[in-house]
């Protein structure tokens, strides 16, 4: 095939699938076939792609989980990062640079309070290893209180302190010294925690977990009870920073200031990976990174290129008051699928969210699969959370206007409507206990999946589908 | 010189400058990143023209960009690998290639070797050398054998041992290196047990050591291969973790068990896609190889002229550690060259070694001037 194309061939598809397949994951290939969610992503722009398989434009709600706040293929992040390339590469670790300075200041300049100091990390996972490590390297003890659901990343640490089995059970055993509580329960929390806890680690809203909010006296006591033992209490904004709630960083909801904060998706612009440990400027903490300066080094964290782009990100954030739209076109996609809820209440349990980070929870686990499939049909690419099936999460760019807000409910709506022609089907199927078993299980939902899907394909449902759509 | 003030500018090739205009060689090289040089406008071109029309990418969705480099890169390493999976940088690729080893064996010891250094992450800081472990944390069922010793291998890794993991040249601990034997034996009791064998090259492969890879020197091939920040060829943060058809069993069967947001980045695989083409045709293993081998004897020969100063010289291809006498001597030296006009760096595990790792591309002449710097800091240190 004639590589890197706009508009793929049948054959240049084909080819994908089986590079992928054979080199990566057949299983992914799968997956991700069975539930429609079988996109090429081309033409990346706005708050959406153009799926080069079908030529359809689809509407990101997933943006790889929160990394595209400032939007798809931003002309002024772009700029940057081409004005950078001019002078710069990924630069020297151990060295400094006048862009790693300034991203540092800029950094600085948003931060939560005292929480102001900079340390860089590759990515999600390596930001999360390296808080875990300053706050037991500072404070010399071990212990790390977690919470059951919470999602970390994939790297040794913050594997451990991943709430959910799927990810750890075939590595285990892990780093032990993590005690799991759950979200939301201070007294869970005050019967743990003590003089040998090093940290209390959590996201102010989960992600993965299936979007729960911790509410502003949840945090603060917290901080209370993190206070009265000097313990760290670690915020991890990967997916909640930049924006995407409602202000900068979700703690500033509640005033709360994290001892340390975990950064990266956003931070990059999907352009240049990037990540951030911040901690506050408190002896416990400046102290210990003084005399540990190799404590955590990251050869690619901090590059000057994707500093440079971080600049232009906090920049483009701040010059356009992004979290300002985040929380008004949070407000309208709540409304609007509040209202869709009371339409459908055999299908939609619970809307949760703070700003742009909004969790639907359907009222089976399967339903999670099958929506994914339906709104794939109609355009919208969402996926529910690894950590609680029957959640889906819409995290759509923090630039989105409100026509396009409004063209996203419509789908929704229809989605529903798709998916209303499976539940003859599947209501009574998961009435039946050990069906019901079977259909929320994630293999089963595939190997079903992926026969429906080769049928379709055969008869060519899928191609008039898609295309009545387009 | 205190290296905080010391800001790098300008890039190119074998060189940087810093803010006031002064030259370096960098022989620091990103602890390895930066085989094909400093700013390889070719690849810089690519990322600018990629990025006006495409971006990171949803890093769960299968993409081109993703399934053109996996193919690439397998056809590139040569050892029957067949699965890859990509990262941002060397310690996540490290901790998924142990996490592979758990989950495909369904044991869980993982037998490592002393005096190596595998990258900051969970599982990295738990294999590597030193106190870090003690303070942050030590996954469990790790053993530590001593490196290059046969007898331990034997004793060691059993059936009940995921896998064993090592560098090929330990080059944070003075380039310290095994013999032939030693890795063929690993091979033959990994088939016989059962256990997987990993090896880092991230900072030995890609080139560094005058073969593509260093176990090409030793006539074995790894099960579980990890690839570092090379890849990216300084201009894109990006790893890999590559492994025997065998194993990718398990990531067939457990999808989207381990992911990473950075990994398979749309842009960062185009840009290793046209690294890897740079790579093979440039070919930069034949210089380090041929370069390298000079310097080494004329560090050599520096050695023998000051062996009350230098301990010992160390190294394959252009990757060479100079042993000095103390941490405290090692530190002056990299500050002195520093001076010289040579950026380089201790060693992370052996404090007292000065490592010297330019630019797989340097001429023979800007070999000859590392070494003249270098003669010139020893005879007044």
């Amino acid at each position: 095939m004639a590589l890197w194309k706009d508009t793929l061939t049948d054959n240049d598809k084909k080819l994908i699938f089986s590079l992928f397949s054979r080199h990566i994951s057949k299983g992914q290939t799968k997956t991700m076939r069975a539930a429609h969610l079988d996109f090429i992503e081309t033409r990346r722009k706005g708050i959406g792609f153009i799926d080069g398989l079908f030529g359809r434009k689809i509407i990101d709600c997933f943006t790889s989980a929160g990394c595209f706040n400032v939007g798809r293929g931003n002309p002024e992040i772009i700029k940057a990062l081409n004005e950078a390339l001019n002078t710069y590469d990924i630069g020297t670790n151990l060295l400094q640079s006048n862009v790693k300075k300034e991203f540092i200041k800029k950094l600085a300049s948003i931060a939560p309070g005292n929480c102001n100091q900079v340390i860089f990390a590759s990515g999600g996972g390596d930001a999360i290893d390296c808080a875990i490590k300053l706050a037991r390297g500072a404070t010399g003890r071990k212990k790390i209180i977690a919470m059951k659901k919470a999602y970390h990343g994939h790297t040794g640490y913050s594997l451990s302190a991943n709430g959910k089995d799927y990810y750890r059970h075939l590595f285990e055993p892990l780093e032990p010294n993590f005690v799991f509580v759950q979200f939301g329960d201070l007294d869970a929390i005050r019967q743990v925690a003590g003089i040998d806890t090093a940290a209390i680690i959590l996201e102010p809203v989960q992600g993965e977990g299936g979007i729960f909010v911790g509410d502003d006296y949840y945090l603060k006591s917290l901080r209370t009870i993190c206070n009265q033992f000097s313990i760290m209490l670690i915020f991890d904004e990967i997916q909640t920073g930049f924006g995407r709630t409602g202000r900068m960083f979700a703690s500033q909801h509640s005033g709360v200031v994290p001892d340390i904060m975990t950064l990266a998706k956003s931070i990059s612009g999907g352009l240049s990976p990037n990540a951030v440990v911040m901690y506050r400027n408190i002896p416990l903490l400046t102290q210990y990174v003084k005399s540990n300066p190799e404590f955590h080094q990251s050869i690619t964290g901090g590059s000057d290129i994707g500093c440079a782009v971080g600049i232009a990100v906090i920049d483009y954030i701040v010059k356009n008051r992004l979290w300002e739209n985040a929380e008004s076109m949070g407000n309208i996609i709540m409304e609007g699928l509040l209202s869709i809820q009371h339409e459908n209440p055999d299908i939609i349990k619970e809307i949760r969210g703070r700003g742009l980070m909004i969790g639907v929870e359907y009222t089976h686990e399967y339903m999670g699969a099958l929506m994914a499939d339906s709104l794939a049909r109609h355009g919208i690419f969402a996926v529910y959370s690894g950590n609680q099936p029957q959640v889906m999460r819409f995290m759509v760019p923090i630039t989105i206007h409100e026509q396009e807000v409004k063209k996203m409910l419509d789908i929704i709506r229809k989605a529903i409507a798709t998916m209303r022609m499976y539940m003859p089907l599947t209501k009574p199927l998961s009435k039946i206990p050990l069906l019901k078993k079977l259909l929320d299980d994630i293999h089963v939902q595939i190997a079903v999946f992926d026969i429906i899907r080769y049928f379709e394909d055969i008869l060519g449902i899928t191609k008039r589908n898609y295309s009545k759509e387009a | 010189m205190d290296l905080q003030s010391l800001f790098e500018g300008k890039r190119n090739g074998e060189f940087f400058y810093d803010t006031k205009g002064k030259r370096y060689i960098d022989c620091y090289c990103g602890a390895g990143t930066f085989n094909v040089g400093r700013h390889v406008q070719e690849l810089s071109n690519t990322l600018q023209e990629q990025a006006d029309k495409s971006d990171q990418g949803n890093f769960v969705l299968i993409s081109q960009e993703k399934a053109l480099l996996a193919s690439k890169l397998i056809s590139f390493i040569p050892a029957k690998l067949n699965g890859v999976f990509f990262s941002a940088g060397r310690g996540e690729a490290m901790d998924f290639a142990c996490k592979l080893a758990r989950g495909f064996t369904g044991r869980t010891q993982l037998v490592t070797v002393d005096g190596g250094y595998y990258g900051e992450t969970g599982f990295s800081v738990s294999l590597s050398d030193g106190d870090k472990k003690k303070s942050f944390g030590q996954i469990p069922d790790i053993v530590s054998i001593p490196f290059g010793n046969i007898q331990a291998l034997e004793e060691r890794i059993t059936a009940k041992t995921a896998a064993v993991i090592t560098e090929t040249i330990q080059v944070e601990n003075a380039c310290r290196s095994a013999s032939e034997g030693f890795f063929k034996i690993m091979r033959t009791v990994c088939n016989r047990t059962g256990a997987l064998m990993i090896l880092d090259e991230t900072q030995t492969g890609m080139g560094r050591t005058g073969k593509k890879f260093a176990f090409e020197h030793y006539g074995v091939e790894p099960d579980i291969l990890v690839i570092g920040e090379a890849l990216g060829a300084g201009i894109f943060p990006i790893a890999a973790t590559a492994f025997t058809r065998k194993i990718q069993k398990f990531m067939n069967q457990h999808p989207l068990i381990h992911l990473s947001t950075f990994g398979g980045h749309d842009l960062g695989c185009r840009v290793a896609y046209e690294a890897l083409e740079l790579y093979e045709k440039t070919k930069p293993w034949e210089n380090a190889g041929n370069v390298g081998q000079k310097l080494l004897e004329e560090l050599a020969a520096l050695q023998k002229q000051y062996p009350g100063k230098i301990l010992s010289v160390h190294g394959r291809g252009l990757v060479i550690a100079i042993t000095v006498r103390s941490d405290v001597m090692a530190q002056k030296a990299v500050t002195k060259l520093v001076k010289e006009g040579i950026f380089t760096a201790t060693g992370k595990v052996a404090r007292d070694a000065v490592i010297i790792r330019p630019a797989l591309t340097i001429s023979e002449e800007t070999a000859k001037t590392i070494a003249r710097s270098i003669r010139r800091v020893f005879k007044t240190l």
